[in-house]
């Protein structure tokens, strides 16, 4: 009895089973070539598992503890919940938010305290670039015209790193310029985004208003435990 | 308040697990782009998916699933964006051939990496799903929503490829082996010579 190529790698991935399996294995009993092909089958997994096996992710600096993200995260959320005020309709009960939720389609939210936000960009395009901006700008205009205060983080990632370098933003000017006009706004670069172009030779040339920080996961959790917004651009 | 508390705990012990998913998926991420700085940025961005999706997982055991298939989305959103004209499922890579890669892996394992790396796109994912991970392919259809006789295909097709490629290595290693040894062997003759 021949069976097919799939099935022999189904019996070696433990995927068949009734008597499709027991066939197979009467089968096995005296076929010598079956034998051998599953014998290989079994090596080759071996080896892909151990070539692979040595991989790990690099080192990431440590912003704070796990346990303590974590427990943040508890406290916030039963404070939360207690309170009754997690839900996604309160973003459009904000003062002024409807006309900036509508700015990004989008937009999604984690968790939500009023007036903290972080804003997030991670991709190379002028387009999402100017929409970081304007949605920024937007806040804290909405925010300042209902005298009411705000906080908000705008960190980038990866390709979006581009939009805090001198050397390469196309709005640089425009980054500076609502540094120095809104001190509740901070512009961070992702850490790792950084190091990732020292490692390619690249010393990238931050806007002077610009923070290096934590990688942006990291900063990203930390602000979601703190309860602020998370708005991905 | 009871049914939010045990709400509460529940996601508090979702977004750990996100956390710690790390290392799995970064492996996973390497195994299909063999890219240490993208691999990195997958992750991220999948773990970053993962957090504003929290609330989409509503069976905790298909927890690794729901992270697979996250990480999936991100690879071929970036497969899309750099090769827009490219057949996503045949997309081969290069590998890391930096002297510190070539240092860092064994001989054997090399041939492994460097045969992954020359499979097709869809193929290396199917194989490194199912061999790296040890998910089922029930779990995998889930993941690349694909047909189970397509998961099967694919993965027959990855291992066929991958032994040949490893095979060839070795032959090739053993060859260039015995041209060393001839080379020394002829050396010690022409010096005996001199001698003489």
């Amino acid at each position: 009895m021949k069976f097919s190529n799939e099935i022999i790698n189904a019996y070696a991935d433990g995927e068949l089973q009734g008597t499709e399996k027991t066939d197979f294995e009467r089968v096995l009993q005296n076929d010598i070539e079956l034998q051998h092909t599953l014998d290989e089958l079994y090596a080759l997994k071996l080896q892909l598992q151990h070539a692979y096996k040595i991989i790990e992710p690099p080192a990431k600096p440590q912003y704070t503890s796990g346990n303590y993200r974590v427990a943040a995260y508890a406290v916030f959320l039963l404070l939360a919940f207690s309170g009754g005020w997690i839900s996604s309709d309160r973003l459009h009960n904000e003062p002024g938010m409807q006309e900036t939720a509508s700015l990004n389609p989008g937009l999604q939210l984690m968790a939500e305290q009023p007036g903290k936000y972080i804003l997030h960009i991670s991709v190379r395009d002028k387009d999402k670039f100017k929409q970081t901006l304007d949605q920024a700008e937007a806040l804290l205009a909405n925010y300042e015209n209902t005298n009411q205060n705000i906080e908000l983080e705008v960190i980038a990632n990866a390709g979006g790193l581009d939009l805090f370098r001198e050397d390469a933003s196309p709005y640089a000017q425009r980054v500076k310029h609502l540094s120095n006009e809104y001190p509740n706004i901070k512009f961070i670069a992702c850490s790792n985004a950084v190091e990732r172009l020292r490692e390619q030779g690249i010393e990238p040339e931050l806007i002077n208003t610009v923070h290096e920080g934590a990688t942006a996961i990291d900063q990203v959790v930390l602000r979601i435990h703190d309860g602020w917004s998370y708005i991905k651009i | 308040m009871v049914t939010f508390l045990r709400l509460a705990c529940r996601k508090v012990a979702l977004v750990k697990r996100i956390e710690q998913s790390r290392t799995k998926l970064y492996r996973m991420a390497y195994a299909w782009c063999h890219d240490e700085m993208l691999a990195d940025d997958l992750v991220q961005e999948a773990q970053m998916k993962a957090l504003q999706k929290i609330d989409q997982l509503k069976d905790e055991a298909a927890f690794d699933g729901w992270m697979y298939a996250i990480l999936n989305n991100a690879w071929l959103g970036y497969l899309r964006k750099t090769r827009p004209s490219e057949d996503i499922e045949q997309i081969v890579i290069s590998g890391n051939d930096s002297p510190e890669h070539e240092m860092l892996l064994l001989q054997i394992d090399q041939m492994v990496t460097q045969g992954m790396a020359k499979l097709p796109n869809a193929h290396r994912q199917v194989v490194s799903l199912v061999d790296l991970e040890g998910l089922s392919y029930g779990e995998v259809v889930d993941i690349l929503q694909i047909p189970i006789g397509t998961v099967m295909s694919r993965l027959n097709r990855a291992r066929v490829a991958l032994s040949k490629s490893i095979r060839k290595s070795r032959i090739e290693q053993r060859n260039q082996s015995l041209a060393g040894f001839n080379a020394q062997e002829k050396g010690a003759v022409n010096k005996l010579r001199m001698v003489k």
